[in-house]
């Protein structure tokens, strides 16, 4: 069983602005799963893709050393997600176990790697996913129990709003609002995170 | 407001917040039980048509794969203690037959562990 690279317990230390290290720790929630399926797609083992990921992540703990926040330049989130895409699509391209990274720059990284379109197309998509998935995990605890389970038996299960209107016993527009109520969380937690791809 | 008329925007933007009052809630709740019109634009409110569908594939995807992503965290010890001892430095314990080798996933519903059968 492989666990985080040791470097992201210190990593979490260094970044010391509270938004950095959010921002840190919201990449980390999203991008790890994200890079799985990627890997997990190319056909790659189970191993060789705890492989993967944490070579992606050593290779980005080695540039945030490099972060220097600078008036005119970009925000952290901004600057993590471009050198995380551009770590990923390098990592997935030369995806082969045997193979080592190499030694990795930041400077490497801040270059666009002349990756295919349908990779960064992916890793988008998969990313716009997990950020869906995360942000349902994050916004559960600030709704109560019946709320949550309208949501989730409509939206999620995609079961008709009669039928668990009738099985709560409520109306179904209290099933629409409860449905509605969740997304809009939902959307609001996603656009939190969604500017680090699209920075 | 009586049930026939319809949500203006602001009580739309109040009704998502989660902040209207109990006694407003249940007029508006019978209203949208009927109203497809203030349906769709509590939606739209929301999103447009394509951002629902990704929002729904999204989550009705993650319901089918929730132990995809394994060992992110280190397994937990209650469960581990649910193991037998295993002669095998390689393996994490055994249940029955089985030789544990990791943990799959765990979450609120259940944890799946990654086994083979010795």
């Amino acid at each position: 069983m492989s666990l985080w690279p040791e470097t992201s317990e210190s990593l979490i230390c260094r970044v010391k602005d509270p938004q950095d290290e959010m921002a840190w720790n919201q990449f980390m929630a999203i991008y790890r799963p994200v890079i799985y399926r990627l890997a997990k797609a190319k056909g790659l083992q189970h191993a060789d893709v705890e492989d993967l990921v944490q070579r992606v992540f050593v290779s980005l703990a080695g540039s945030l050393a490099d972060w220097k926040p600078t008036a005119s330049g970009p925000a952290f989130r901004n600057w993590l997600g471009r050198i995380a895409k551009n770590a990923i699509l390098n990592a997935l391209a030369r995806a082969k176990p045997d193979q080592a990274a190499g030694s990795t720059t930041v400077n490497d990284l801040l270059n666009d790697w002349p990756a295919d379109s349908a990779s960064e197309e992916d890793l988008l998509r998969e990313s716009r996913l997990q950020a869906f998935r995360w942000a349902t995990e994050q916004i559960e605890g600030e709704f109560n129990e019946p709320t949550w389970f309208m949501f989730q038996e409509t939206a999620i299960k995609g079961r008709p709003v009669a039928e668990v209107a009738g099985q709560v016993g409520k109306s179904a527009g209290a099933v629409y609002i409860a449905r509605c109520r969740v997304m809009q969380r939902i959307k609001e937690k996603v656009n939190e995170v969604s500017e680090m791809w699209n920075g | 407001m009586s049930t026939s008329v319809c949500l203006g925007v602001e009580e739309i933007h109040v009704l998502l917040a989660g902040q209207m009052e109990p006694s407003l809630l249940s007029e508006a709740e019978q209203h949208l039980s009927a109203c497809d019109h203030c349906r769709a634009k509590l939606e739209n409110q929301i999103g447009d048509s394509l951002w629902w569908g990704e929002a729904e594939r999204s989550l009705r995807s993650a319901e089918n794969n929730q132990a995809e992503v394994s060992g992110n965290e280190p397994p937990n010890v209650a469960w581990l203690e649910l193991l037998g001892p295993t002669d095998d430095p390689d393996f994490l314990g055994r249940i029955g037959p089985y030789e544990i080798v990791g943990l799959l996933g765990q979450g609120g519903h259940g944890n799946g562990f990654q086994e083979f059968r010795s």
